[in-house]
């Protein structure tokens, strides 16, 4: 605000120097050049009127010269008085005597005769400030004579003082003038720049579009800067209004968008979940009758019929592992953590003995570190160990002598945990599909498995708040790491 | 102040005067109208003793008055003297000047003179000596009678102006 009413009186200022130096500089140089004018045609006519005389005082002493009159010629000099300007007056004989002369008064100069030039028959001087005339005096075509006339130039002078006194008093009417004219200007100009200045600044203050400047009752360039700073604040209202509504429309729309997706997700999840559960009954109901037929005598039974049977306990029971992954996979996200101080050294023995037991024959140099702690959800810490272990029990059966360490490290202030084989490893390029459901590196025939695993594993150590990795090379084994935060 | 027309005429005090009153003789005729001469040449006549010498030829030799040539001539007779445009009557002639003037009047003959008196006898024009210098004395009236028309100016550097008739009678 302060700054907006500094800014009034330096238009008005602008105004008013603008009006005065206009008017000035017209006054002053029509002054001057009036003036120039005035005293060359002044001049002019001094000359004249000097030449005038000239002629008079030579003709009316055309007797003197002849008839050797030097009284005559004086008192026709003397005549002169009534021209109160000429100071001193001379007449010369044609051999350049002086014949009769003319002060005004005694402090005046004695003319100094100059020769007039060629066949010029009159002619002027400057003097200092004065003027001299000569004028040939001739009679019958003979010269008798040349009469001098000297004038001061005070009237010119007098003139040039009174032209600049009065070009002074206009000059100070002009000043007057242009200061009312400012203050009326103000009015029309300056005021309504003024408070159009004082809204934009507050506009861009606030960001408040919806402030409008006062309407100017004049059609005139302030008046349709004015309307059209107006409409272009109307814009700019009009554009954010819309802006500010698309993007509430876009937020809504991608919150209903996730809305839907979560909800499709869940759906998603619970017929999983279902339709896992639902599968383990009856499939339980054939591993039963898988089992008894296992036990029944087939002697009865041909090789083929018998070859096809046997094959059945395995592949129920690869099926009840594939719902049990499908099962964990459910439960990782939806089970509530119930966090607790885990043994993992001790859970990773009894996963090992389980695994020794399901595969008596396989000769494994198990490495676990003792007192591996950590605090997390039993259940699905054993998800995760079982997982890890398993694979590297499963990716090492062609290494000989198959090894895996289940250790830790400190990385900063974490515990990394730790599963290393000598196994099969892995493509380090894929690394990324490690962890996605679904996604196998290793071809059926080589190493059964479901693909979900690791997906499992990855989403239990995320919803406890760690992190999953894993290096490896193709033939060289595989590390996964880990932390449970 | 000494103010000389010619540089000539500074050359020896003794001829000057006369000199001066040829100069003016010779002015003369550019200051006065006198009604048309019969003759061609514009006369200046010396009755008498002449006191110019060879002065007033020369001033006068190629000279010409409104298209008139000068002349100047010695006149011999009274008839003679009425065919000149100006008269000089010389100081010899001073008995008989009555005579001249009266048979003149009426002729536009100018008549000058340095006999004292001139003027008052009915002379036109006399040459004085005023303060040791070349004037002269004007009377109007007996120009007039001749016709004779001065000018104004030859008027304004007169010594003086008169303006009666021979015998002093004023008009």
């Amino acid at each position: 605000m302060k700054k907006s009413a500094l800014a009034s009186p330096s238009i008005s200022w602008k105004l008013m120097r603008m009006n005065v130096l206009v008017s000035a500089i017209a006054l002053i140089l029509a002054s001057v050049s009036f003036l120039a004018y005035d005293s060359w045609s002044f001049r002019q006519n001094i000359l004249h009127s000097l030449g005038t005389e000239a002629e008079i005082i030579g003709s009316n002493s055309i007797s003197a010269l002849t008839f050797d009159d030097a009284d005559a010629a004086g008192t026709t000099l003397s005549a002169l008085r009534s021209s109160p300007h000429v100071v001193s007056a001379l007449i010369l004989t044609p051999d350049g005597q002086p014949f009769a002369s003319y002060l005004r008064d005694s402090h005046s100069p004695h003319v100094i005769p100059a020769a007039l030039t060629g066949g010029a028959s009159i002619q002027d001087w400057r003097r200092g400030d004065d003027l001299l005339l000569a004028s040939r005096i001739q009679f019958r075509g003979k010269v008798l004579g040349t009469v001098y006339i000297q004038s001061d130039t005070t009237e010119i002078k007098d003139r040039i003082r009174r032209y600049a006194l009065i070009a002074g008093a206009i000059l100070f009417v002009c000043l007057l003038s242009a200061l009312v004219l400012t203050s009326s200007m103000r009015r029309v100009i300056a005021d309504p720049i003024t408070a159009l200045a004082a809204v934009a600044q507050t506009v861009s203050r606030e960001k408040d579009y919806s402030i409008r400047a006062g309407a100017s009752q004049e059609s005139d360039e302030i008046g349709v800067l004015v309307q059209s700073f107006n409409e272009m604040l109307a814009q700019i209202q009009q554009r954010d209004g819309a802006l500010i509504e698309s993007q509430d429309a876009l937020e809504q729309r991608i919150e209903e968008r996730t809305a839907e997706l979560q909800s499709a997700n869940r759906e998603l999840e619970a017929f999983s979940y279902s339709v896992a559960h639902d599968l383990r009954g009856p499939l339980d109901s054939v591993g039963n009758i898988v089992f008894l037929v296992a036990q029944a005598d087939l002697s009865g039974v041909d090789d083929h019929t018998r070859e096809m049977l046997t094959t059945l306990p395995a592949v129920t029971s690869r099926m009840s592992g594939l719902i049990d992954d499908l099962l964990n996979l459910s439960r990782s996200k939806s089970t509530t953590l119930h966090l607790e101080p885990l043994d993992l050294s001790r859970m990773a023995g009894e996963i090992f003995r389980d695994l020794s037991l399901a595969e008596p024959d396989r000769v494994v140099q198990v490495e676990i570190s003792p007192g591996l702690f950590a605090i997390a959800d039993e259940g699905l810490a054993r998800v995760v160990l079982a997982n890890l272990l398993g694979n590297a029990w499963k990716y090492s059966a062609h290494a000989n002598p198959a090894r895996i360490e289940f250790g830790t490290f400190l990385q900063g202030k974490e515990s990394v945990f730790y599963v290393r084989d000598n196994g099969a490893g892995f493509d380090p390029r894929l690394k990324s599909r490690l962890f996605q459901p679904f996604q196998r590196l290793h071809a059926q025939s080589d190493f059964v498995g479901t693909g979900i695993g690791l997906a499992t594993v990855a989403r239990i150590v995320e919803r406890h708040g760690g992190r999953i990795w894993a290096d490896g090379e193709i033939g060289k084994g595989a590390s996964f790491y880990f932390t449970l935060s | 102040m000494l103010a000389v027309l010619l540089p000539s005429l500074l050359l020896a005090e003794g001829p000057r005067e006369a000199d001066v009153e040829a100069a003016y003789l010779f002015d003369f005729g550019k200051f006065m109208q006198a009604p048309v001469h019969a003759s061609s040449e514009f006369r200046i006549g010396i009755m008498g003793r002449n006191p110019f010498g060879g002065t007033l030829d020369k001033l006068t030799a190629r000279e010409t008055l409104d298209g008139r040539p000068m002349r100047v001539v010695r006149v011999g007779s009274i008839e003679e003297a009425r065919l000149c445009d100006i008269l000089f009557v010389g100081e010899s002639e001073g008995s008989g000047v009555d005579h001249i003037i009266s048979t003149l009047t009426g002729s536009p003959v100018l008549t000058v003179s340095r006999i004292p008196g001139f003027l008052q006898r009915g002379g036109m024009i006399q040459f004085v000596v005023v303060q040791n210098h070349v004037r002269f004395e004007v009377n109007l009236a007996a120009a007039k009678d001749s016709h004779i028309q001065l000018s104004s100016e030859l008027l304004r550097v007169a010594a003086q102006v008169v303006d009666e008739q021979p015998g002093g009678g004023q008009r």
